[in-house]
Order: structure tokens, then C-alpha cells, then sequence
């Protein structure tokens, strides 16, 4: 999407012969520490026990050809389970809108640590393996475990996947009818993805049916998978919930940007909800969800009962026919002449319901060099969609709660989304 | 839920429509085929069929076992226009896309960024749009020269 969007930008600012926001750098880097939110203060919280630093850049490609916006991410160690035999991993992107780590095979770069994490068995025997579905296509590789370790805080054992993996080529028929493999760091656009959204696994349902064509089993060695059901506790599981301590939930803290945007953004991903001085609500409102994670969000009285809150997400999408729109295929985006304010209401199923502002702009005056903008938003197919998906620019100037379902919190029972 | 928002006397009348009929039609085809090719594709699909008639086109409608559900917008001439699909699973695609499933492979098989929750495939005769997350995908496709008559892209529901 970023080359295309370079590309729409180069076009578009050609013919308008426009300056904004070229080459100037007074967006800057987001600023750690204490800062000021839209509406009620923020504060980032401070790199510790339960807080690793979170950042919104180019990515694992740097400027390269695959160079990302809007996405954040962080860095993670995993291990052969009980071992000090180890690898850390940069560039893991943060998900709130999937269950699950999930790594580049080529991005462990010691083999000795990819060789030595066991591989999960099936239940039919063989070695377990997952075609992950995305939006965009699926994620094929073999399930193994892991001890994962981010900040202070450590998931033993943790089923993962290694997207990928090369003793695992052959993708069954059942996969690839689901969309084209992302299997390499530059497909991907990260060495991996950390899934930290509201719930426990990727696909509860998987343990009594194999029609998902999610989890699959392979011979040992190699040869063709056959769909295979798997137990939830052999799922590719929210790290979270695997933590001794701080498991209730996430904390996604970035920075306010400027309008023009900022090259990057630097935050925090904080662990737990309500279990240190650090992770308290406040005076969050808290949102339930459904057990998919949607609630309503309200856009210019259209309630639109599918959406969510994804950090995932790079821009906003919704439904909105009078704001002009732009962009070179395959993308489109929202292209306003002028920079407009609007608000939405996310409504949780607990019927609390906190209106929020955000702005949307014309991408094309934006520079092709910042990675992180608060104010890109791109339509919907007319007429398909009930969603509106508040994708990363929601959490720029907010401290945005994840709980996990089931998780006991001062704000209630996951799942939950707090802000 | 767009549409009514704007009042369309089209979009009130196929809603009325959609409301009152629905018969058993087992026609279900990929985007672009013809719906005459039957049971094989349910059955590929482990699902279960319906079909509902409305102004000027029919929606063919395939509930997977999944819960996932697949919508086929269909011509009175038996062409398959339109698809969209929701629900947990993401729908064998080369099934429910027929040839123009290489489009959004291609799409995919290029470096597009780092958002796994979205993908747009806009071409002159191919436009296609992915969306939502884990546990609730959805997308929407159609094929613009075989659109009906005065079909409206709000009508996709």
C-alpha cells in the first residue's frame, strides 16, 4: 500500500505543484514520556517491567520498497522453551485485531533457535500447521512453541507460527483458495505480528471443525497437509493471557501528531490492565464488545453495528459518499479539498457510548516520508459494509485498553475495549 | 443501512422485496459464471442454499458451516455480478470469485504494506474490497459491465 500511496502522492502533488509537508521535518518523532492527549491528559508510560517501547515507522524494509505508515511496532525474544537459547525479533507489528505471535521464518536469523522449537503435534499425529486467514491473504506455516519474552514479561510455551517455515513449503489446496501467501518479510511488511486483541486464540471453533481450512497436519519432514481439528490450547494464543502476572489485557500509547504528520511515532505497549500503578483505567470509559470484538459505531446518525477499534488498521475506513476520494488503483483513499473535522460514536454493548473527533485530510498533501498521521481514512466499498474501522490514526493522542476476554478487571469482565 | 439513510425509492422498494420473497432457488455460481452450474458448488462450499428475488436481479445466498455467509448478486440472464461474503471464515475464494480470483492473488502477492485487515482491487472490470478482522471477515466484490440496469453499488449489501 505504501508504494502505491508514494505513487499517488508523487502523481497528485505533480499536478497540484504543491509544498505541503514535503521536506519538512517539524512533525518530528513522537515524544516518550508525559504528553498531552486530545481531550483529557495522556501519559505514556515509561519503558519497564510490564512496558516495552512501541514505535510507528517504515518497518523492517526501512525506506525500502515495502516501507510501511501506520503501522507500530515492537520487539520480542522467544526461546526453545526452557532454554537460554534465544533470538530478540525487531520489527513485530502490533495487532490488536488478531490472536497470536507469529514470525517470519527468515527473520529468526539463528537457525539454531528456529531448530529447536518444538514442533506441535496434531492430532491425527502429524506436525501441526496453520493457514492463517487475513484480509489480505494467508499466512502458511508450522505451529511450534515457544517462550516468548517482551519487556519483563514471559508466555512459556506459547504456541506460535512460523510463517513460512522451510520444512514446511507445500501450502494445501485449502489455503491457497483463501488468498494469496504473504510468507516473507517484504509480503508481510514486518518480521512478524503480535496478536493482542480482546480474545484467547485464533479460532476456538477449530477444535470441533475443520471446515475453517485454518489448522492443518503435516507429515514430519514434509508432504501434503490435510485439514486437521485443533485443540484451542495447540492455537496460536494471545501472548498476553500467558503472562504469570499483568494478563489482563493490553495498553496501546502513542503520541499525539501534528496535522502534518510525524516521521515516527514513539509509545508504549503496556502490559495488564488494573495490575500495576502504571495500568489503572482511570477514567476510561469502557465499551464491551461482542465475542467477535465489534460494537456500533455511530457516523453521522448511520449506526453501523460491525465496527471496531484496530491498531492493525492503517487507516480509517468508512462510509461517507460527499467526502471526495482519489488515489491510483488498486487503492482509494479519502481526498477532501480542505482538511475536515468529524466525529464518531463507538457504543459498547453495555450501551456506554463516548463520542470521539478526528480528522481527515487530503493524502495527497501529505509527505511521502513521515510514516505516522492521524488523519488518513480511506471509503468502503459503496453499500457492502456495515463496519466503520477505527484503524491506527484513533490511537494517536489516547491511551486505547485491550481486556481479554474473561479477564477480571476494575472496569468489568473482558472482552472490552477502553479509552 | 447506507442506502436508507438516503431515502432511495429504488433501495425502499428492494428492501420491500427482500422482505416478502424468498423460495428455494439452488442456483450458485462463481463471479462472472453462469448460475446454472448447481449442487457441485454448494457442495464444495459445505453450505446451504437460498435464493431471494428482488427488482431486477436475484441474491443467491450460501450459510457455510462456519457460520460464514456468501451473497451471489445474480442477472436475469443468470450472471453472476456481484459477491460478498461475511462471517468467521474467509470463503474459498477461488470458488466464490472464479476468474477473477488471479486478480485478488495478484494483489496479494505484491508488496502492499503491513495492514493484514484490508485489501482493494479496483480495476475497469474488477473491483473488489476486504475488510474487518479476526473472527469476522468480510469483502465485497463485482464485476462493473455486468451490473443490471440501473443497479445501484448500495444495493451490495
Amino acid at each position: 500500500m505504501r508504494r502505491i500511496f508514494l505513487f499517488a502522492f508523487a502523481q497528485l502533488i505533480f499536478l497540484a505543484a504543491c509544498g505541503g509537508g514535503g521536506s519538512d521535518l517539524s512533525g518530528g518523532t513522537g515524544s516518550t514520556g508525559t504528553g498531552t492527549g486530545t481531550g483529557t491528559g495522556q501519559t505514556i508510560a515509561p519503558v519497564g517491567a510490564n512496558v516495552v517501547q512501541m514505535i510507528v515507522n517504515a518497518g523492517p524494509s526501512g525506506a525500502g520498497s515495502n516501507a510501511t505508515f501506520n503501522i507500530p511496532y515492537v520487539s520480542v525474544t522467544i526461546c526453545a522453551p526452557g532454554t537460554t537459547n534465544c533470538e530478540t525479533i525487531p520489527d513485530i507489528e502490533v495487532d490488536t485485531g488478531s490472536y497470536g505471535l507469529r514470525i517470519i521464518a527468515s527473520a529468526v536469523t539463528n537457525s539454531a533457535v528456529l531448530s529447536a522449537l518444538p514442533l506441535e503435534t496434531s492430532t491425527v499425529g502429524g506436525a501441526l500447521a496453520e493457514c492463517t486467514q487475513f484480509g489480505d491473504g494467508i499466512a502458511w506455516g508450522s505451529m511450534r512453541t515457544a517462550d516468548m519474552t517482551i519487556a519483563s514479561e514471559t508466555a512459556s510455551s506459547l504456541p506460535i507460527q512460523i510463517i513460512g517455515d522451510p520444512n514446511y513449503p507445500e501450502i494445501p489446496s485449502d489455503c491457497t483458495s483463501h488468498g494469496s501467501p504473504e510468507d516473507t518479510v517484504a509480503l508481510f511488511g514486518a518480521n512478524g505480528i503480535i496478536g493482542v486483541g480482546p480474545f484467547l486464540t485464533d479460532c476456538p471453533a477449530c477444535a470441533n471443525t475443520t471446515q475453517y481450512n485454518i489448522y492443518f497436519s503435516c507429515p514430519v519432514g514434509g508432504g501434503a497437509c490435510n485439514d486437521v481439528e485443533a485443540p484451542v490450547t495447540q492455537q496460536a494464543t494471545n501472548p498476553v493471557a500467558k503472562f504469570a502476572t499483568d494478563n489482563t489485557g493490553v495498553i496501546v500509547e502513542l503520541p499525539p501528531v501534528a496535522d502534518a504528520g510525524a516521521a515516527s511515532a514513539t509509545g508504549a505497549l503496556v502490559f495488564g490492565i488494573g495490575t500495576e500503578s502504571n495500568n489503572t483505567l482511570g477514567s476510561a470509559s469502557v465499551l464491551t464488545t461482542d465475542d467477535t470484538g465489534d460494537f456500533t459505531i455511530t457516523y453521522k446518525n448511520v449506526a453501523y453495528a460491525q465496527s471496531f477499534i484496530d491498531s492493525g488498521s492503517n487507516f480509517t475506513f468508512f462510509n461517507d459518499a460527499s467526502i471526495a476520494s482519489c488515489g491510483t488503483a488498486p487503492n482509494q483513499y479519502f481526498c477532501p479539498s480542505s482538511e475536515l473535522s468529524l466525529s464518531a460514536t463507538p457504543t459498547g454493548l453495555n450501551n456506554v457510548a463516548k463520542t470521539v473527533s478526528f480528522n481527515v485530510t487530503n493524502i495527497a498533501n501529505l509527505s511521502g516520508t513521515f510514516t505516522a498521521f492521524d488523519n488518513v481514512a480511506a471509503p468502503e466499498l459503496a453499500g457492502s459494509s456495515q463496519s466503520f474501522d477505527f484503524g491506527l490514526p484513533f490511537f494517536y493522542g489516547r491511551n486505547v485498553f485491550v481486556a481479554i476476554e474473561n479477564a477480571s478487571t476494575s472496569g468489568g469482565v473482558g472482552p472490552f475495549i477502553a479509552f | 443501512m447506507k442506502h436508507s439513510s438516503r431515502a432511495k425509492a429504488t433501495g425502499l422498494a428492494l428492501g420491500a422485496a427482500l422482505a416478502v420473497a424468498s423460495v428455494t432457488l439452488p442456483a450458485f455460481a462463481a463471479l462472472g459464471g453462469d448460475a446454472t452450474s448447481v449442487d457441485a458448488d454448494v457442495a464444495k462450499m459445505k453450505g446451504q442454499a437460498h435464493a431471494t428475488p428482488a427488482v431486477g436481479y436475484t441474491v443467491s445466498q450460501i450459510t457455510l458451516s462456519t457460520g460464514t455467509v456468501v451473497n451471489e448478486y445474480v442477472t436475469p440472464g443468470g450472471k453472476v455480478f456481484a459477491v460478498t461474503w461475511k462471517g468467521p471464515s474467509v470463503p474459498d475464494l477461488q470458488q466464490t470469485l472464479g476468474s477473477y480470483f488471479s486478480a485478488f492473488q495478484a494483489a496479494g502477492s505484491v508488496p502492499h504494506g503491513a495492514n493484514h485487515h484490508q485489501l482493494r482491487v479496483q480495476q475497469s472490470d474488477f473491483v473488489l474490497q476486504t475488510g474487518g478482522h479476526m473472527r469476522a471477515w468480510r469483502g465485497a466484490a463485482y464485476v462493473p459491465s455486468l451490473l443490471p440496469p440501473n443497479f445501484s453499488l448500495d444495493d451490495i449489501k
